[in-house]
């Protein structure tokens, strides 16, 4: 108890006083579910690799460049002979894989993603190239951990509330790193003081110096963890007004060729490519719509989707509009949240600076612990001895 | 010694460790090419410092 008064006077007044305590409780009350996060974190920054090291990747076979793409209607008629009587929701062209096409089929349009089956397809030939399961894969298991605790909305709300005290815990943790620095230089390191002395520096070097980063990967976190709303906010918002006019019919009986369709859409969309489809009746459509969504190719705006709306039974353009802001914002901080936009080098960086952050986590929670210890009656005497003298 | 040395040395590294973390991650995240180099390099930076002080004998 001496030593944590004496600290706390010598660095400050008040003002320090309300930092520390916002810093040690928001700490507190994160750290486990930080714990969780950085270490299912880690190995999804891999993800990619991980799952071809696991055989669960899938690769197009080498054909020669330009080798020009199968027509859509064909891709979706092989999609579906695997899963005859089903419905296709949608149709992915992931911006790394051109030449792959993943097609989602539930028994319904509307059945949840949990209970799909996605079907791989080489987009030049139309040939399955397999139906990963992945439900079953290791990936899954730890992205469910990561994103939702295997608890759905309220799962993801919750971690973003963690996530929140997080960027809570950084910002007083920067506020307290002033006081506590004012007679020491950058970096330093008491490695010959008591070991909660040395922890205390490596706490501070540390977490001053991943601040910014931790920040953004938290911040677009918190961001992440509201997809659902701001998708949900959306479909009430933007969607609604786009297909409005289309209240009250039903799906399509004869649906439109998807080709027709999707070349009424790539049209008008000003040079941007396919990202995906949603057919009618899913999350991302109206009963009656194929919703392309195009994106761009340049760094920033591939991330960027941009909704065509093409009438499922005429395969006429009926509506185009820039998403909102919030859908933007959310488009923007995820791959600033994965890392996974600069290569190789930029996910080892993740990947280290994911572990300082553990160090972080876990030694603020020893420097708790040992003060914690101090602070009751019988070890106070014996800690008396350890001052925070520089 | 005078508040505005101390604010330079308490707040120096921390802010240039910072503005190389953030240039970093925009430059991967706007551009290509060289940039990305450029990026890989600033966002080491903290890692580098972060090592030199933490294993110094």
């Amino acid at each position: 108890m001496k030593s944590d008064r004496s600290s706390s006077q010598a660095v400050g007044g008040a003002a320090y006083k309300r930092w520390y305590w916002l810093h040690k409780w928001s700490s507190l009350a994160c750290t486990l579910f930080l714990f969780v996060l950085c270490l299912t974190g880690l190995p999804l920054v891999f993800h990619h690799e991980i799952d071809h090291a696991l055989g669960n990747g899938i690769e197009a076979p080498a054909m020669a460049a330009g080798t020009p793409h199968a027509p859509l209607d064909r891709v979706a008629a092989a999609a579906l002979a695997q899963r005859p009587g089903e419905a296709i929701q949608y149709m992915i062209w992931e911006a790394d894989e051109p030449d792959l096409v993943q097609v989602v089929i539930g028994q319904r349009a509307d059945t949840p993603p949990d209970d799909t089956q996605t079907v791989v397809l080489d987009a030049r030939t139309a040939q399955v190239l397999g139906a990963p399961n992945f439900n079953e894969t290791l990936i899954f298991f730890l992205l469910k951990l990561h994103t939702d605790l295997f608890l759905g909305l309220p799962g993801k709300l919750f971690l973003g509330f963690m996530g929140l005290l997080f960027v809570v815990a950084v910002v007083s943790g920067i506020a307290v790193y002033g006081p506590l620095m004012r007679k020491l230089d950058f970096g330093t390191v008491r490695r010959h003081k008591a070991r909660r002395i040395k922890w205390l520096d490596l706490h501070n070097l540390l977490g001053i110096a991943t601040m910014a980063w931790v920040l953004v990967v938290g911040g677009t976190g918190v961001i992440a963890s509201l997809a659902d709303l701001a998708l949900q906010a959306w479909r009430y918002d933007q969607l609604a007004a786009m297909i409005a006019p289309y209240a009250g019919k039903p799906l399509p009986k004869n649906p439109a060729s998807l080709d027709r369709s999707m070349a009424s859409a790539v049209a008008a969309a000003d040079g941007m490519v396919p990202s995906f489809i949603a057919f009618p009746g899913t999350r991302f459509s109206s009963p009656h719509h194929y919703a392309v969504f195009m994106r761009g190719e340049a760094p920033l705006t591939r991330h960027l989707l941009k909704p065509m709306l093409v009438d499922a039974e005429t395969a006429g353009l009926t509506d185009r509009r820039e998403l909102p802001w919030y859908m933007t914002a959310l488009l923007v901080s995820k791959p600033l949240h994965f890392g996974d936009y600069g290569g190789m080098p930029l996910k080892i960086i993740w990947g280290l600076l994911d572990l300082i952050t553990l160090v972080v986590l876990g030694s603020g929670l020893y420097l708790w612990w040992v003060r914690h210890r101090a602070a009751r009656p019988a070890t106070a005497a014996r800690n008396v001895a350890v001052e925070v003298a520089p | 010694m005078s508040t505005l040395s101390t604010v330079r040395r308490v707040w120096g590294m921390p802010l240039a460790l910072s503005g190389a973390t953030l240039f970093g991650l925009l430059a991967c995240l706007l551009a290509t090419g060289i940039w990305h180099v450029l990026g890989w390099l600033a966002l080491a930076w903290p890692l580098w410092t972060v090592a030199r002080h933490s294993f110094r004998r």
